[in-house]
């Protein structure tokens, strides 16, 4: 499955940011369940929204379709664990013999769990894949914060000679046939390799001349605060600390009632260690100026996505801590049961399909 | 270190205090979690990086270097290789060792990204991927330390020892990205994780789960390695090193008073060779 550079002829004046919230909202969601009802759902929602954009923006045919992915992840994800997981209490066979871990009960609970991951990585793949068909290259850019300009900079570079460096490695390897030059063994790669990398070196360093002859980084560049840099390192510590309660559960009990206190506060350390973060970041870049070839404008459709992940999200958040918090956290082991599925949630995630009037605007 | 802490968090949230019945789908400690933390660490280690690399030399090279070695990668998808091989630990491995481990972390972190962005393969598994393959790249120079001391410089010992070191990256790359899934896919089995067992147990059913599903794939992604640095190894050495020197000038800027005996102290525009 690939994009193949399909969505550079769509959407130059998409606005990234809402895209990347809708993202970020359908990674939290997978993360959060395992009510299988609702992976269903959120999986086949991917799968229109995928093929509606493929058609859309007459993405090249990747290896397989993204419907077929899904079925292969999820029957793989599935024999898989029915072969090696041998826990649950429904039993639908057994594999005779001693072979090593996969003579056992092959179990229905072993099934319903493999198909789960299966469908949880299944939409992984499909929900970046959608960010891949919408967000030229040049939008992941525009992403970068301020403060990592040095790396947008080295990136933006490697971008823009990928595409020569392929074509200069086709010269070479047409100069270096016409001289009669077969590859037949490892070693015949040599004359392929050393005068792309040297070739590419050589731009290399016309590339840094011409940089500094223009003036690039000529600027004594002011050293970042201390307090910044060290608001950097505290925002990770926090974040560390309000891991903490998560990684040791029990070991913190020897603080007493206070380690219940911090347990139940964890959630805003890493909330709180991720702003601190963010800030300094922010801060660092501040004094950074960023040229904009084409600038991003933010219109009511944008407002479409935000509203395509709110809706779910909000209603996955009211679960996760009210009466539904089980069909959330469904397990099937150690018998299988069909999980709850609430009629609300399940509409909600019909929303996801809402980032599409996003992409009805024109091509520009 | 925080790395580390994120990829062995979900381990040590289940020896203290993780409850079976819960671990396989209850589990405090998330994938989301494991990629919040992941996702901080490398903002900062890539930060750090990046601020005490802003020459335009640098940076173009890095550049230049990551486009060869993303063009790599794109062959490595369109020609489809049986197993984990990719040729773009090659260029990390001997670039790392050259240009030292700043440049072979940035050299690692950002061939991923970059090669993610064009493939297609942006997704959760990329920070995981990023920091792994910067830790390849960063670890380069240690082989560096040991060539030097022994002055070993330019033999076939030296091209030995980067061959077995690219071959353990390749086994130690796919043990370190299984991390961010085994704890939380896997399913109650003698290859998921057993708490109640302790330290032993747990690195026993890893190791199950990594030589049922992963060493075969990591076999052929480490014999790749180890032949492409044997193969090619010395002259791409040759070409880093010579190119080492030729980057080593400096553009003085106009008004900038010139200690250098060269210029007497006085105020210049012009090129100068750190070449000895």
């Amino acid at each position: 499955m690939s994009a193949n550079g399909s969505s550079s002829n769509h959407s130059g004046e998409i606005n990234p940011i809402p895209w990347m919230t809708w993202l970020v909202g359908v990674l939290v969601m997978l993360s959060i369940t395992r009510n299988f009802l609702y992976l269903c759902l959120i999986v086949l929602c991917l799968n229109m929204i995928c093929v509606i954009l493929s058609k859309q923006t007459n993405a090249m045919g990747g290896l397989i379709s993204p419907f077929r992915l899904t079925v292969m992840i999820t029957l793989m994800a599935s024999v898989f664990n029915m072969l090696t997981s041998h826990a649950g209490e429904t039993r639908l066979a057994t594999i005779p013999g001693n072979l090593p871990y996969l003579s056992g009960a092959i179990t229905l609970e072993a099934l319903v769990y493999g198909c789960t991951n299966g469908m949880v990585l299944s939409g992984l793949f499909l929900s970046f894949y959608i960010i891949h068909l919408v967000l030229p290259t040049r939008a992941f850019l525009q992403l970068v914060p301020r403060a990592y300009h040095s790396l947008a900079v080295i990136a933006a570079i490697a971008i823009t000679y990928i595409p020569s460096t392929m074509q200069q490695f086709h010269q070479i390897r047409e100069a270096q046939t016409i001289r009669g030059h077969r590859l037949r063994r490892v070693s015949d790669w040599l004359p392929l390799l050393m005068p792309l990398l040297l070739s590419g070196l050589e731009r290399a360093l016309q590339l840094a001349e011409a940089m500094t002859a223009r003036g690039f980084a000529s600027q004594e560049q002011p050293s970042s605060p201390v307090v910044a840099r060290l608001a950097l390192v505290i925002g990770l510590v926090i974040t560390i600390l309000g891991l903490l309660p998560r990684i040791f559960p029990t070991s913190m009990m020897w603080v007493g009632e206070s380690a219940f206190y911090i347990f139940k506060k964890s959630n805003w350390l890493l909330v709180a260690g991720g702003l601190i973060f963010a800030s300094s970041l922010w801060f660092q870049g501040s004094h950074i100026r960023r040229p904009r070839y084409q600038g991003y404008t933010w219109s009511i459709r944008d407002w479409d996505c935000i509203l395509a992940i709110g809706l779910p999200l909000s209603i996955f958040a009211l679960h996760a801590s009210g009466q539904y918090h089980a069909s959330l956290f469904y397990n099937p082991y150690p018998l299988f049961q069909i999980p709850v599925f609430d009629n609300l949630t399940g509409i909600s995630l019909l929303g996801l399909l809402g980032i599409l009037v996003n992409t009805s605007r024109d091509v520009p | 270190m925080g790395g580390l802490l994120a990829l062995l968090a979900p381990f040590l949230s289940r020896l203290h205090g993780g409850k079976p019945e819960n671990q396989a789908a209850n589990a405090d400690f998330s994938p989301f979690h494991l990629l919040y933390l992941l996702g901080l660490c490398l903002l900062l280690l890539l930060w750090e990086m990046q601020r005490q690399n802003r020459d335009p030399k640098m940076l173009a090279l890095l550049g230049v270097l990551v486009a060869i070695n993303s063009t790599l990668r794109f062959m490595d998808i369109a020609i489809p290789i049986p197993g984990g091989f990719s040729p773009i630990f090659f260029l990390i491995i001997l670039t790392g060792y050259v240009y030292g481990a700043e440049f072979g972390f940035l050299m690692g972190a950002l061939t991923l990204l970059v090669s993610a962005l064009i493939t297609g393969g942006v997704g959760p598994w990329l920070p995981g991927q990023m920091m792994t393959a910067g830790w390849v790249g960063m670890s380069a120079p240690l082989c560096h330390i040991l060539v030097k001391r022994m002055k070993l410089s330019g033999s076939v010992v030296e091209r030995i020892l980067l061959a077995g070191f690219s071959g353990l990256w390749g086994l130690v790359f796919g043990a370190i990205m299984n991390l961010w899934t085994w704890p939380f896919f896997i399913a109650p089995s003698g290859m998921s994780m057993d708490v109640e067992g302790g330290w032993r147990s747990l690195i026993a059913s890893y190791a199950l789960f990594y030589l049922t599903t992963s060493l075969v794939w990591d076999l052929s992604r480490s014999a790749g390695n180890m032949l492409l640095i044997w193969m090619f190894g010395a002259p791409v050495l040759r070409a880093l090193h010579r190119l080492k020197l030729r980057f080593q000038f400096e553009i003085l800027t106009s008004g900038a008073l010139v200690d250098d005996p060269i210029y007497n102290g006085s105020e210049t525009t012009g090129v100068k060779s750190n070449v000895s």
